[in-house]
């Protein structure tokens, strides 16, 4: 009993879940980028704005560089916490509402255009500094005398 | 290193960390691993997010007693976040840390932690057009290049 509930455990660890979300501009769409990773033995999820992955590590990363490929400034990941198809978070077994971490996921991918258009130009040689020299007293001097003329 | 992003929870920050931050060994510090640990765990005591009393408890290693529970709660997950950190990337002003999902108290008492660490802070805001995405991007590449 002990160990079977130690090997689930570590099997629960081992699995990762990664969200990958297509940039709105983006040429491709989720069923294109989920046929470059479904013949791997990993769960694939399609969704509106990408894939849910879930698998070993390992094979996830790979998942994510073979994806990466096609288009890599507009894609985009990170971790997800829960299992693809968790009934804890479906919306149909909650009654409706956005699932925990959608509305900033919703806010960003409106910048993710910024972000790829960024990507494909050339960035900048140096940051520009906003340098402001300090007004020099006798100009100051000046307007206050103006001012009270 | 390890590098606290906030929002905890960020795509672009966690993208961005993993993206030009992997060459150099850093890692993000995010919300999602955290919640994974609790959601996934076979022993779960209080479903569905696993928020115990024992995160009730560590809040409090980081807030008083009297602080609201929600922020209490927050701090259980996002405090052991703070105290692993060694750099951290802090979006100021951002529009969703404010309101009932948010929590804008939780985050200026995170951002408050993290500033008293004295740890290597860059502070940046969402970019608004692809000139300030471009800034954006590289104030993040050069901050991981030189930590």
């Amino acid at each position: 009993m002990n160990n079977s509930s130690t090997t689930n455990s570590d099997n629960t660890k081992d699995i990762e879940t990664r969200i990958v979300v297509l940039s709105p501009d983006s040429r491709l769409t989720p069923e294109i980028i989920a046929k470059e990773v479904i013949s791997l033995p990993i769960i694939v999820k399609t969704t509106c704005w990408g894939l849910i992955l879930s698998g070993n590590p390992k094979i996830i990363q790979q998942a994510i560089q073979d994806i990466r490929k096609l288009d890599p400034h507009h894609i985009f990941t990170k971790i997800r916490g829960y299992p693809p198809g968790d009934p804890r978070i479906c919306r149909f077994q909650r009654g409706g509402g956005a699932r925990p971490g959608f509305h900033l996921l919703e806010f960003e991918s409106t910048i993710l255009p910024h972000i790829s258009k960024a990507f494909d130009s050339p960035m900048p040689e140096s940051v520009p500094s906003p340098k402001k020299k300090p007004l020099p007293i006798k100009k100051l001097k000046k307007i206050i005398a103006e001012s009270e003329e | 290193m390890k590098i606290f992003i906030y929002p905890p929870n960020s795509l672009i920050l966690s993208d961005l960390v993993e993206r030009y931050g992997s060459q150099y060994g850093h890692k993000p510090l995010v919300l999602m691993s955290e919640i994974k640990e609790r959601v996934t765990n076979p022993d779960i005591d209080s479903p569905p997010l696993n928020i115990t009393e024992e995160e009730l408890k560590r809040g409090l290693q980081y807030v008083a007693i009297e602080a609201p529970s929600g922020i209490r709660g927050r701090m259980g997950v996002i405090g052991p976040l703070v105290d692993q950190a060694e750099a951290a990337i802090i979006i100021e002003e951002a529009e969703t840390n404010f309101g009932c999902l948010g929590c804008a108290r939780a985050a200026n008492y995170v951002k408050y932690l993290v500033k008293k660490k004295d740890i290597p802070i860059i502070s940046i805001k969402y970019p608004t057009d692809e000139a300030s995405a471009k800034l954006m991007i590289k104030q993040i590449k050069e901050f991981l290049q030189g930590l």
